[in-house]
């Protein structure tokens, strides 16, 4: 049975003075699955994801957010205090420059240990840990003005999961990121993921979520119109056609020609390898 | 920032109509110490927002909450240091008659131009002032900077904003602390980046309107024009009939309220 | 495309000031006339401050680099323009952060500001105006606060505000890094056809299935250093490079190559349909 770590029911969210960016989202959160939220840009995925910990209330007074603690105790965030959250609820902002703020990625990185409490000789063995898993290794001394903003970005999120909280929250990341270092960082999210713990991503790369995430849940106008797994939810044309949002290009490939349910690279080429060996078997087609 | 768009009669008004008004208000408010004349003057103020931009006192009663105490501290200030008759005393202190009213009168005068200023800055884009005090003569360098600033603004505060937050997230309570030593801990470590951040940030602004041809010398085009309609011409007309009445009354009118 | 550069560089090497190794290590290249040139290179790799030299904002606003080497930008060098605002008015900049390039209140006024520094008369301000909007998608966002967009919709309008000054050369720093795919295929289908008509582009992004279909050549940039330069074929279809769309994976993978001698490695769905189906190529974006 799988238990829920986060639970939304009903939540409205209205900027002033009439920005509707969420109309009524229900949705649940399970522990232990790695969920992208994707969509057309202005959909309502941050808007969303501040309210996975407080960030953002809800604003009708019927809307809930409830985040299920250590002890399996729900609570609402409506009654929470940021801070309080932090162990269980880590999130990472989607711009890198906002939540920097020391000399050296040491110590961007103790900050969040030492409001955990962690012991100190505990301390540096873990940053440096998550220093090298997101690809900065070596790097605790460096000052983060003097890093590119892709290597900011990491520095951010490594400040963050280093906490490790039970369900982390990073807001696109691997915005400006070349694709092997996008990969880095994703594949230091699925194993934090494949330690028990709830991802959850807002991203624009399909290619990254239809092979990371178990979970999809496509956004429209502040509604969830699609929620499955990668491979119910991009097999859906006409949910990608309102989302703004493309397939892989390895699954446009094979659908273009006729096969279904593929969408990664491996996926595609036993596919279309089935099917040619199908044919050979068949006639023999010529090959010019 | 204020600004909330609209369609109100004041939302509607030529912004150079605005600030004769807003100016009216303020020389009537500054020219007097009668405090019937400021009362009256505060009752149109708030008559005429809440009819012209449907804002009632509703909408700003918080930040006169907070100019209460001030007027009160204004008021025994006045009523210490004037001489004249004592309205009461305490015990050897007694309490000048003059100076309660000048005090309350002061403090009127300050809810006067307080509301006056919020009705105009709620009512009047940024770039709408910008565009007046260019038509008025005001060099576009110098009246781009005032739209300017309300861009800025909202940019310093969200990122004060963030950065409080950022720490709040990774388990620091200071930032969001009632206890005003941990907040104030909170800003002293946010001062730093902000301040590097924001020099940063100056530093590409500046460059990025540079790039798209702010300062550049010759004729310049502006996309919105201002236009003075018959609305704005009454508007200014009754102003004027208030400076005139205002003048009359306390000429011809002896203050009800005077030390005789 | 014509044969003549826009851009070129020789020799161009720069350090900032502080730094231990150079920015910029000996880069030599031309970029023709009305051809989109596409940059890759891991973050760091000097991509920004590549752009940022070709637009004149080192050394004119940021002092704390100076280069070396030659820059010619449309047929004078570049020390000749004398001031930032000289090169500007051939060359826009799209710079990485959304955020500080939005100097208005309202999207209109951004989109309009940059027009009426130059004194663009105003029915062809709104002509262009209203065209930026449609392409890229922000119409309905022409009233809102430009503080209060979400970070995608910041990157359009920011991009739109350049595309309205039309320029001769544009270069674009990640201007589809925040955005959905069908915002990052309207910045580059606007970008084809500004290059059609005339205009260079140089253009920063990672996103190389785009890059594949839309940009002349491309340009990988790796610590300082060009590592190569070639058309999209050449630079993304080699086996042992990062940058490879997925069909060309798909296509290495299946040994399209050997089964049909002769025909290319696919640039994109449509080529590798083609190829796969024995149908002929149909023309792709690029020409
Ligand atoms: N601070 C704000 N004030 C007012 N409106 C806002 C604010 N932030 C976002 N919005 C609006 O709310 C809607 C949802 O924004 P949100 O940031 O959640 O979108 P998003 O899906 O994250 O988009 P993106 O992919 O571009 O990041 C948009 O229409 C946006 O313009
Ligand atoms: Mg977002």
């Amino acid at each position: 049975m799988t238990t829920s770590a986060l639970e939304l029911h009903d939540v409205h969210h209205v900027y002033p003075p009439d920005v509707q960016a969420l109309r009524g989202i229900d949705l649940t959160v399970n522990r232990g699955e790695f969920l992208a939220i994707i969509g057309k840009n202005g959909s309502g995925k941050t808007t969303l994801a501040k309210h996975f910990n407080g960030l953002l209330k809800p604003t009708n007074a019927a809307g809930r957010v409830l985040v299920r603690g250590a002890q399996g105790a729900r609570s609402e965030t409506r009654k929470l205090r940021l801070h309080q959250l932090a162990g269980t609820i880590g999130y990472v902002f989607q711009n890198p420059d906002r939540q920097i703020f020391h000399d050296t990625c040491a110590e961007e990185l103790a900050f969040g240990l030492n409001n955990m409490r962690t012991p100190a000789n505990e301390q540096e063995q873990r940053i440096a840990r998550t220093l090298s898993l997101v690809g900065l290794a070596g790097c605790e001394e460096t000052n983060p003005v003097q890093m590119s903003r892709g290597q900011r970005q990491r520095l951010a999120i490594a400040s963050t999961l280093v906490m490790e909280p039970e369900v982390a929250v990073i807001d696109e990341p691997t915005t400006g990121q070349d694709p092997d270092e996008g990969r880095i960082i994703l594949e230091f999210l699925a194993q934090y993921n494949a330690a028990g713990r709830t991802v959850v991503i807002i991203s624009h790369d399909m290619a990254l979520v239809a092979e990371y995430a178990s979970r999809v849940v496509a956004m429209r106008h502040g509604h969830v119109l699609a929620d499955g797994t990668p491979r119910e939810v991009f097999g859906r044309t006409d949910v990608l056609e309102q989302t703004n949002i493309r397939p892989p290009q390895a699954a446009v490939l094979a659908a273009r020609l006729g096969l279904t349910n593929v969408l990664t690279v491996p996926e595609a080429v036993s596919a279309m390898a089935a099917s040619r060996n199908a044919s050979a078997d068949e006639e023999r087609p010529c090959m010019s | 920032m204020l600004y909330r768009p609209g369609s109100t009669f004041f939302h509607r008004s030529d912004p150079r109509a605005k600030l004769f008004t807003i100016l009216v208000v303020l020389a009537l408010a500054l020219s007097t110490t009668r405090l019937d004349v400021l009362l009256a003057l505060t009752a149109i103020v708030i008559v005429a927002l809440a009819i012209g931009a449907g804002l009632t006192p509703r909408s700003y009663w918080k930040a006169l909450v907070v100019i209460l105490p001030l007027i009160a501290l204004l008021t025994l200030l006045q009523s210490l240091v004037q001489g004249g008759p004592a309205a009461f005393s305490l015990g050897s202190v007694g309490f000048s008659r003059h100076g309660i009213l000048l005090g309350l009168a002061l403090g009127t005068r300050l809810m006067a131009m307080g509301i006056c200023f919020y009705g105009f800055s709620v009512t009047t884009s940024p770039s709408d002032i910008s565009l007046a005090l260019n038509r008025l003569g005001v060099p576009y360098k110098f009246s781009y900077l005032t739209s300017f600033a309300f861009r800025f603004l909202p940019l310093m505060q969200d990122e004060a904003r963030t950065l409080l937050t950022a720490m709040s997230v990774r388990g620091s309570d200071e930032g969001t602390s009632p206890n005003p030593f941990r907040r104030g801990k909170a800003i002293v470590r946010m001062l730093f980046p902000m301040l590097m951040g924001s020099l940063k940030r100056s530093g590409d602004i500046s460059l990025s309107m540079e790039l798209r041809g702010y300062g550049l010398k010759g004729p310049r085009t502006c996309l919105r024009s201002l236009h003075f309609h018959g609305r704005d011409v009454a508007l200014v007309l009754t102003m004027v009939l208030v400076v005139v009445a205002a003048v009359l009354v306390q000429w011809q009118v002896p203050n009800p309220l005077a030390v005789r | 495309m014509s044969t003549a550069p826009a851009i070129t560089t020789r020799g161009l090497t720069l350090r900032y000031s502080g730094a231990e190794r150079r920015a910029l290590e000996d880069i030599s290249f031309d970029v023709f006339t009305g051809e989109i040139l596409g940059i890759l290179g891991a973050t760091g790799a000097g991509k920004s401050t590549l752009l940022q030299v070709l637009a004149g904002v080192i050394p004119h606003h940021e002092h704390d680099a100076a280069f070396r080497g030659d820059v010619n930008i449309l047929g004078r060098d570049i020390d000749d323009y004398g001031s930032l605002t000289a090169i500007a008015a051939e060359v826009g900049l799209v710079l990485q952060d959304p955020e500080v390039q939005l100097v208005n209140t309202v999207v209109r006024e951004e989109l309009a500001w940059g027009m009426e520094n130059r004194g663009v008369p105003i029915p062809e301000m709104q002509q262009r105006l209203d065209r930026a909007a449609e392409l890229f998608d922000i119409t309905p966002l022409l009233d809102r606060f430009t503080h209060a967009l979400s970070g995608g919709e910041k990157q359009r309008v920011v991009v739109a505000a350049v595309y309205c000054l039309s320029p001769r050369i544009i270069l674009l720093d990640e201007p589809t890094s925040e955005l959905d795919p069908a915002g990052t295929e309207s910045v580059m289908k606007a970008v084809r056809t500004l290059a059609d008509e005339g205009v260079t582009v140089v253009i920063v992004d990672h996103k190389i299935e785009e890059l594949a279909l839309y940009a002349d050549r491309l340009m990988v940039l790796d610590s300082g250093n060009v590592r190569a330069v070639g058309t999209p074929r050449e630079i993304l279809t080699r086996g042992d490079s990062p940058y490879r769309p997925q069909v060309v994976d798909v296509a290495l993978e299946l040994d399209m190559m050997d089964l049909w001698p002769g025909t290319k490695l696919p640039l994109g769905v449509d080529e590798a349909v083609a190829i796969w189906t024995g149908a002929p190529a149909p023309e792709e974006v690029q020409q």
